[in-house]
């Protein structure tokens, strides 16, 4: 057996760390984020953007998210443990919708979200 | 034949990026940042590299997680700009240099690195920050490079000492190389940040100096650490410093150090070290 790289008793700065199972959970809405980097799928999600998040099968928590604006997509409470998404809905995502009309800069403290208060 | 001749560990925080697009090197806030990169540009002007080994992670820019390679290389004569969300950047296309990508791929596939080949790639932050910070581009850039693309995002990753073995397998592969070359190689990322969770901005400067010693004096004290204490030690994102063990395998024991600095004034330790081969 290969050396452990990791402890997951020992959480990284109170917060999750990015790994396939988080990545999964998130796959949708990082699709989503990622094809903003297209200009064409910009307009598209400017255009309609209801239909845009249907076409890339968010779950109804997944758009209530990103209506929200929560750039950070916080985890959803589930079964004892939260969700954490995205941690590339981290910068990249964020960055990317923050481009968009309708989306407000959030700098300081706007990016900073405290899983406690969303369980 | 090939030779390495330097190489440079540096951040490549996207907010440097944008500070540089819209002319804000000489503000109080970035102009300690911009200033330290001064002579380093100066330095590489007398070193006159051929190649640039860009050792980088992309963000969501080029690659996905539908397929997200732990090692990825490009082979390929020239690197599209990528559009990160707001449009392209202002600047040039890079450069490759097809024939020696090429030999890159085949030396360290026969090492036993199993690489991902690009034969089409376009750069976002983690490649062009550190590129501008470094290199003229007006009009056009003043050196060739290859992108190395590392995963550093979504684990599993490689262990710090196989990205350290990797730079070793990038330094055989340039001395291979049958042509005279000049080869410098950037690891690039960090220093500490952590981007999640409660503890958003958290740095640690005193963490940051002590890598800053141990990749010019030690670095194989830095192999030996596990993801779990490098992401104690510098934060969850802060584990792509592991990029910069690339860098210092395809260095060699007698390297001196020329430049180090470091500023931390926002949410990311922003470091910075040269290095360079003795003639």
């Amino acid at each position: 057996m290969a050396l452990p790289q990791r402890d997951r008793t020992r959480p990284i700065a109170d917060s999750h760390v990015f790994d396939l199972r988080l990545s999964w959970k998130g796959y949708r809405i990082n699709k989503l984020c990622n094809s903003l980097s297209e200009a064409a799928n910009r307009d598209a999600y400017r255009a309609d953007e209801e239909a845009y998040m249907t076409r890339f099968g968010l779950s109804d928590d997944q758009k209530a998210l990103v209506r929200r604006r929560q750039h950070l997509f916080p985890a959803q409470a589930g079964r004892g443990h939260r969700q954490r998404p995205l941690r590339h809905g981290r910068a990249d995502a964020r960055r990317k919708l923050r481009g968009l009309p309708g989306h407000p800069q959030r700098q300081g403290s706007g990016l900073t979200w405290d899983a406690s208060s969303q369980a | 034949m090939g030779r390495i001749i330097a190489g440079i560990g540096t951040s490549h925080v996207p907010s440097i990026g944008a500070a540089y697009d819209r002319g804000k090197q000489a503000t109080p806030a970035w102009r300690p940042l911009f200033d330290a990169y001064v002579p380093v540009r100066e330095w590489l002007e007398e070193l006159k590299p051929d190649v640039a080994i860009m050792v980088y992670n992309d963000h969501g820019a080029d690659f996905f997680f539908d397929k997200y390679p732990t090692f990825a290389v490009g082979a390929s004569d020239r690197y599209d700009i990528a559009d990160e969300g707001f449009g392209v950047r202002p600047l040039p296309p890079i450069d490759g240099h097809l024939e020696f990508s090429q030999h890159l791929c085949e030396s360290l596939v026969y090492d036993e690195f199993d690489l991902t080949v690009c034969q089409e790639m376009r750069v976002e932050h983690g490649f062009l920050v550190p590129m501008h910070l470094c290199f003229d581009h007006t009009p056009g850039w003043n050196v060739a490079a290859v992108p190395l693309a590392v995963n550093v995002l979504q684990h599993p990753l490689p262990t710090a000492r196989r990205c350290y073995r990797l730079g070793q397998a990038i330094r055989r592969a340039v001395e291979s190389y049958p042509a005279d070359l000049r080869v410098v190689v950037l690891g690039t990322g960090g220093m500490s940040h952590q981007l999640t969770g409660p503890h958003f901005g958290k740095m640690d400067k005193d963490w940051d100096q002590d890598f800053l010693d141990q990749i010019e004096h030690d670095p194989d004290s830095l192999c030996e650490l596990t993801h779990q204490t490098l992401m104690e030690r510098y934060g969850a994102e802060g584990i792509e410093l592991i990029m910069w063990l690339v860098m210092r395998g395809a260095l060699s024991g007698r390297a001196r150090r020329v430049h180090r600095h470091y500023y931390a004034p926002m949410t990311t330790g922003m470091g910075l070290i040269t290095l360079e081969e003795p003639v």
